[in-house]
């Protein structure tokens, strides 16, 4: 038992497999602190972290002035969670047998940069590193974005611009959950399987390119979270003419007994291109038209004002697609999750529970999935990781259950980062 | 093209709000009237109860507080913010008036510049991070307004405040390493720091701080173990000092300054590699240690 266990362990240091993994080594080094000072335990951020991502990845209540002094020598962070996983996907109507696997996934390491460029400039990139096994290794741009931050040069950041691909700051950015799976309605995709090609890809799991003012304004109670701007939507590669929208978010932050206690909101809007793949018959064009997108979320966390060891946090979602295929049929969306971080052990250990649902409406589409983990701090750099999900969909037609799919994944991890 | 027109327009729309309250900002309200260069000086303000600060630093350090400290310290500075259940090293109580980071004797209030110091560099393998980007006129408004949360700033009784003399350095050397083991084990470091300083010694699991919350001896061979600098200076100085509020005692009444160099040459050289003065690697030097 013992051997497995090192031998596991080796493994998984040789970066075989990871999947999300956003805690910034590159900014603890900077600022002489630890992980603590941002995370809960990361990603999740805490109210600290909230406000230094709010103020454009400095820490809250300062301009950095100069693109030199206090720069870390290396600027570069690099986090990575590998990770061994079982997984097992059951048909309950008896149409196909059960499968079961047992693997690394993959590697996906991370790399991170960011750094103040000189007086109110400042630049944030992340570069994950995808590996699969016979395929060629890429590095992607996943965000990469210049910010002009301090606008309103009062020392505290409530005005920041940006421009690039940036992740909207939506009161719970997947990448900061805790939780191991994206959020069912942040990954909905209502083109997935239609044979047609978009100007973008909504998702609020990814970057998106555009600009956007944002900060947090501390005089109202504890800090109005904001960010409002315009978009070309997710992998746009900048076609603006084709795709568009606009989008806006506030959370604001009132403590109680000194817990946070967090009600806020979110909006989407947008119109996209969308081309029919599967109609290119006799050289005639194929048949294009518009879609209009809209998406509204509300969100409330609160900490147990007590111990304030108990992050409980939810959301709800409704979204509409007016035009999803020729035939003008709009599909609507409802959803949300529920969920809830737990500090056991300072520092030191913690679990969560998450659970989502996803509806979609027209096609009777029904997704539930309950994800439970946990982490554990090893090392000063090294966290080890457990996570248990369970998904089940559902589909109906006429009446008729045509889909009862459920699978489940447990695995067993670590993140570690420098 | 419609489009890029749209957005452009609107960028530049948004930049014009932003310099449009920007300049409200700079014309109307309290933070455009602060004059950091008026007070970027402590040495006539350090030490001294009588000249409090103006109502407008105050007002500045309690916005600059509250946007960068509250987290942590909460907004009544207990201690007790929202983050305060998730850290191991909890958060200064400020309403007590008892820091550890200090140039003064022990049980002593620290000075301005103290504070100062502490925002400025941060904790070291704590949370508390490093605010050197913060202006310094700012850090400056925060350390007054941190002193209003205890009456002891302005009791009258607290003052004068001692700064610590650190005497004659003395250069690290294998006799001042042997001096210093000597005195290591004879001060009873080894209690809670252990025998060979790895803050493993048998009274390392009991440490409460005077909050209640549990505290652990450094450990002297991490570099990354020690909180407050680890140079022999800064080890000297909290020889001198002190740790108020936690059971680490200061040796100035016990130790002469000649002594407490040779203490913070050993206990410096438990964690350094490098060469000595005399060109002795610190490695050679282990049967001092």
């Amino acid at each position: 038992m013992r051997r497995i266990f090192v031998a596991f362990f080796l493994v998984v240091n040789l970066g075989i497999l990871t999947t999300q993994a956003n805690a910034v080594p590159v900014f603890a080094r900077k600022y002489n602190t630890t992980c603590f000072t941002c995370h809960t335990t990361p990603p999740l951020l805490n109210d600290f972290g909230l406000r230094f991502q709010a103020n454009g990845y400095q820490l809250p209540g300062t301009l950095e002035r100069y693109a030199q002094a206090d720069q870390p020598s290396f600027l570069m962070g690099m986090v990575a969670q590998p990770m061994f996983q079982y997984s097992e996907s059951k048909d309950n109507l008896g149409a196909t047998p059960t499968t079961t696997s047992t693997s690394f996934s993959g590697i996906e390491v991370a790399l991170f940069t960011s750094a103040s460029l000189g007086s109110h400039f400042s630049f944030y990139t992340g570069l994950p590193i995808d590996y699969f096994s016979g395929q060629q290794t890429t590095i992607n741009v996943e965000t990469a974005n210049l910010m002009y931050t301090d606008a309103l040069n009062d020392g505290t950041g409530s005005l920041n611009f940006r421009i690039g691909e940036f992740r909207f700051l939506i009161p719970y950015q997947h990448q900061v959950l805790l939780a191991n799976q994206d959020p069912l309605v942040y990954t909905y995709r209502p083109f997935d399987g239609k044979n047609v090609t978009t100007a973008n890809t909504l998702s609020f799991a990814d970057p998106n390119f555009g600009v956007s003012a944002f900060g947090m304004i501390p005089g109202i109670a504890e800090g109005l979270r904001y960010d409002i701007g315009f978009t070309g939507g997710t992998s746009s590669d900048i076609d603006l003419k084709n795709s568009k929208a606009i989008f806006g978010s506030l959370n604001q932050t009132i403590y109680l007994n000194n817990a946070p206690l967090r009600i806020g909101a979110f909006f989407y809007g947008g119109s996209q291109l969308v081309t029919n793949t599967n109609d290119t018959a006799g050289g005639v064009a194929p048949p294009q038209w518009t879609n209009n997108s809209s998406r509204i979320g509300i969100n409330l966390e609160c900490y147990d004002p007590w111990t304030k060891r108990f992050d409980f946090y939810s959301q709800y979602l409704m979204g509409k697609d007016d035009n999803v295929d020729t035939a003008g049929v709009g599909y609507t969306e409802t959803g949300g999750f529920v969920g809830v971080n737990v500090i056991i052990f300072p520092e030191k250990f913690y679990i969560y529970g998450r659970y989502d649902i996803l509806n979609v409406k027209e096609t009777n589409d029904n997704k539930n999935q309950i994800d439970v983990g946990f982490q554990y701090h090893l090392l000063p750099n090294a966290f080890i990781t457990g996570v248990y999900t369970i998904t089940n969909e559902t589909a109906t037609t006429a009446g008729v259950k045509t889909t009862d799919q459920t699978s489940t994944s447990a695995g067993i991890g670590i993140r570690f980062g420098f | 093209m419609y489009i890029q027109t749209l957005t452009v327009a609107a960028a530049i729309g948004l930049s014009g709000l932003a310099i449009s309250a920007h300049n409200t900002l700079t014309k109307g309200s309290p933070s455009s009237n602060f004059d950091v260069a008026s007070y970027t000086d402590p040495g006539a303000k350090i030490l001294s109860p009588e000249q409090p600060a103006s109502q407008l630093i105050l007002d500045r350090g309690r916005k600059m507080f509250l946007v960068s400290c509250a987290p942590c310290h909460g907004a009544d500075g207990s201690g007790n913010g929202p983050i305060a259940a998730n850290l191991r090293s909890k958060p200064r109580d400020l309403t007590r008036g008892i820091y550890m980071n200090r140039s003064t004797a022990s049980g002593q209030l620290p000075t301005d510049y103290d504070l100062y110091r502490t925002i400025t560099t941060g904790l070291h393998n704590t949370a508390m991070p490093s605010f050197r980007q913060m202006a310094p006129g700012d850090r400056w408004a925060i350390v007054q307004y941190i002193k209003t949360f205890s009456p002891r700033f302005t009791d009258s009784t607290e003052y004068p405040i001692d700064v610590i003399n650190v005497g004659t350095e003395v250069l690290p050397s294998p006799q001042s390493l042997a001096r210093g083991r000597a005195l290591y084990l004879q001060m009873q470091c080894t209690s809670c720091h252990g025998i060979r300083g790895q803050g493993d010694g048998p009274a390392a699991g009991t440490l409460t701080d005077d909050f209640r919350n549990q505290i652990w001896p450094t450990d002297l061979t991490n570099p990354s173990d020690f909180k407050f600098g680890r140079s022999v200076l800064d080890i000297f100085r909290i020889f001198s000092t002190g740790l108020n509020g936690t059971p680490m005692p200061s040796f100035a009444e016990t130790l002469s300054d000649t002594d407490r160099w040779h203490l913070a040459n050993y206990v410096w050289s438990l964690q350094n590699t490098d060469q000595f003065q005399d060109g002795t690697a610190a490695d050679s030097l282990a049967a001092f240690r």
